[in-house]
């Protein structure tokens, strides 16, 4: 059909259709994102209970690497705060804001919904009631150093999502509206069931509502280990489906008939957002806010290219998370306030700030 | 070798059958109206020969493939549909959304070349669409999207093009303009359409086939003379109407007539001679 078409012609009037795709600007803006996390890193590795100048950190970082040697000019106890205490730390947070960003952002796509958050399909509801009994079951079980109540939450979290998947299957079919649906049923379900037990077990209760919360108190090295490679392969599995979401924002069949296939797509997408929301839940806590504003605010700057918003969504996510996670161990030092709460706090003003700054549709 | 092949289609909704036994062939550069009441199945018979709609019994062949051997890719490399009235996302930009038309020819990782981003320059100059690139969605009206998702249909460099309703939203300027663009490409360039029209007057100009759908199954078939007549129309539509020659060129002008303007008609009045 157009057999005119070969690779150097010229339009007319310097007409340049690539300013329309915006793909160079939107590079750029995803690999600054991407660096600002060094530098984000390093500032939060150097505040806290005792300041830390940022070159001591940088060398203490850099030491670790197999291939450099400093000599040490610093003291043991303060390569520990950084390396054992405070590391893993912010690579949790790191982590668990990528991770919901984008399940968050995949979600949307999917449902095709400016309301949808990684905790619509009762993950979170379920991830609260593994946590809860967990806590109740009091037992320091030490597997892995994982802990009873991050296990029993990430199979909670995971068992809430399969239920609602499973019931909202119809045939071969997995109709979004009736996945949303069993969704909010599930969820409820759970939730009165958690805070039944949350009512009648009197002692453990204080725990729990911090964990609820959302926050990283107590990290371990083994946390990380266990969460990056999920979170990696599920965020990295996603991204590459990135085309396939944008032409889904047209509706499923128009999106079958540009050769999508549209239920694997579902399926593959469910799945590794699920997974990911389920692995930053489970260590991390319910952390709101984060999944379902983060995603918009990219959108309001850089567009709804999915190929770019969810790489965007990874880094921009995992600053956010980091930076609100320095605040929530120095602003009311050394009390702790939990995540879910400074992410709502700053994130929302912040949000409005964008919103005023555009008119035009942004979904 | 026929382009597009249906052999005893039935299309059902549950327990409610739409279409039954529908057979009939579309040769290579033929344009085929569908033409019917609303209701009568078209936009089903749509998504049945694009899969989107599972086939209750009956074959649809493509190029003499059938469609339940082949995967939904290789069906949409083949086959681009320009549906009545597609949601579209309202913060993408037009170009954008035409570039999607590509999506067939990309495979999984691949990104857009510089050709498929020039064939989608093309096909929007084609629909003269192109002046609307970098507005988005949200902004543009009715018959601008309209004329998009013909473009997003070029783009996709089909075989066959389905066509459901393409006029509706269109002034008389554009609607003429869009089925003489079809037109010429069925002529010049060897695509083939199948359009479902609710015009008569604009089937019987540019179809080169018509079928006439009425309760499910095919009423009559063939040029738009031996279907579109008065009494074809009192049978299946239930109105009464003039079918004279178009002085121009021959071809079938239905003319309706307000009640309580001129004489009564009866069947058969002044129709004679198509």
């Amino acid at each position: 059909m157009f057999p005119s078409v070969t690779k150097g012609e010229e339009y007319s009037a310097g007409f340049a259709p690539a300013r329309f795709l915006r793909r160079r600007s939107r590079l750029y803006a995803l690999i600054v994102l991407i660096l600002l996390l060094i530098p984000a890193i390093l500032l939060a590795l150097s505040i806290g209970s005792t300041d830390i100048p940022f070159s001591t950190t940088a060398k203490i970082l850099l030491s670790k690497l197999p291939f450099v040697s400093f000599s040490p000019t610093w003291s043991g106890p303060v390569e520990t705060a950084i390396v054992d205490i405070r590391l893993p730390r912010i690579l949790l947070a790191a982590i668990a804001g990528a991770a919901l960003s984008v399940a968050g952002a995949t979600y949307q796509g999917l449902f095709r919904n400016p309301l949808a958050d990684p905790y619509l399909l009762g993950v979170a509801q379920g991830a609260g009631l593994g946590a809860v009994v967990g806590f109740m079951l009091h037992l320091g079980w030490g597997g892995w150093g994982l802990g009873l109540v991050s296990v029993l939450a990430f199979l909670g979290a995971l068992s809430a999502a399969f239920f609602v998947y499973y019931i909202g299957r119809v045939g071969r079919t997995l109709p979004m509206t009736t996945l949303i649906l069993a969704g909010v049923a599930v969820g409820a379900f759970l939730s009165a069931i958690t805070a039944y037990l949350m009512i009648t077990s009197g002692d453990s209760l204080h725990g729990i509502y911090s964990w609820l919360m959302g926050g990283f108190s107590s990290p371990k090295w083994v946390q990380v280990e266990v969460i990056l490679p999920f979170a990696a392969v599920g965020i990295f599995v996603i991204c590459l489906y990135g085309r396939h979401l944008n032409v889904m924002q047209l509706d499923e069949e128009q999106a079958q008939q540009l050769g999508i296939n549209v239920e694997l797509t579902k399926r593959v997408l469910l799945l590794a957002a699920t997974l990911i929301t389920a692995v930053a839940v489970c260590f991390g806590g319910i952390i709101g806010f984060v999944g379902i504003i983060m995603p918009h605010a990219l959108r309001l700057v850089w567009g709804p290219d999915y190929r770019f918003l969810l790489p965007m969504a990874a880094a921009a996510g995992g600053i956010f998370l980091i930076l609100a996670d320095l605040l929530a161990r120095t602003v009311l030092a050394p009390q702790e306030i939990p995540l879910g709460i400074i992410t709502a706090f700053f994130g929302a003003p912040f949000f409005i700030y964008l919103l005023r700054q555009r008119k035009r549709a942004v979904f | 070798m026929s382009r597009l092949q249906l052999e005893n289609v039935t299309l059902a909704y549950g327990e409610r059958v739409v279409l039954k036994g529908i057979s009939f062939e579309v040769r290579p550069g033929e344009i085929l109206g569908l033409v019917g009441p609303n209701g009568c199945g078209k936009s089903t018979l749509v998504k049945g020969i694009t899969r989107v709609l599972p086939l209750r019994s009956g074959q649809v062949f493509l190029d003499g493939r059938d469609i339940a051997r082949m995967s939904i890719a290789q069906i949409a490399q083949i086959v681009a549909v320009v549906p009545q009235s597609p949601t579209l996302p309202e913060a993408f930009t037009a170009f954008e959304i035409v570039l999607m038309g590509r999506t067939p020819h990309l495979g999984f990782l691949r990104y857009e070349s510089q050709r498929d981003v020039e064939i989608v320059v093309r096909a929007m100059e084609m629909t003269h669409t192109l002046s609307l690139a970098g507005r988005r969605i949200g902004e543009l009206s009715g018959g601008e999207r309209q004329r998009l998702i013909i473009a997003r249909a070029l783009a996709q460099e089909p075989k066959i093009v389905l066509l459901d309703e393409p006029t509706a939203h269109l002034d008389i300027n554009y609607q003429i303009e869009t089925l003489d663009l079809i037109a010429t490409l069925c002529d010049q360039q060897g695509l083939t359409a199948l359009v479902a029209l609710h015009d008569l007057n604009l089937a019987a100009q540019y179809c080169h086939r018509v079928v006439m759908i009425s309760e499910g199954r095919i009423h009559a078939e063939g040029t738009p003379r031996e279907v579109i007549t008065a009494q074809n129309v009192r049978e299946v539509y239930g109105v009464q109407v003039c079918v004279y020659p178009h002085p121009l060129n021959n071809l079938p002008a239905t003319l309706i007539t307000a009640k309580g303007n001129g004489k009564k008609l009866v069947d058969g009045d002044r129709s004679g001679g198509i």
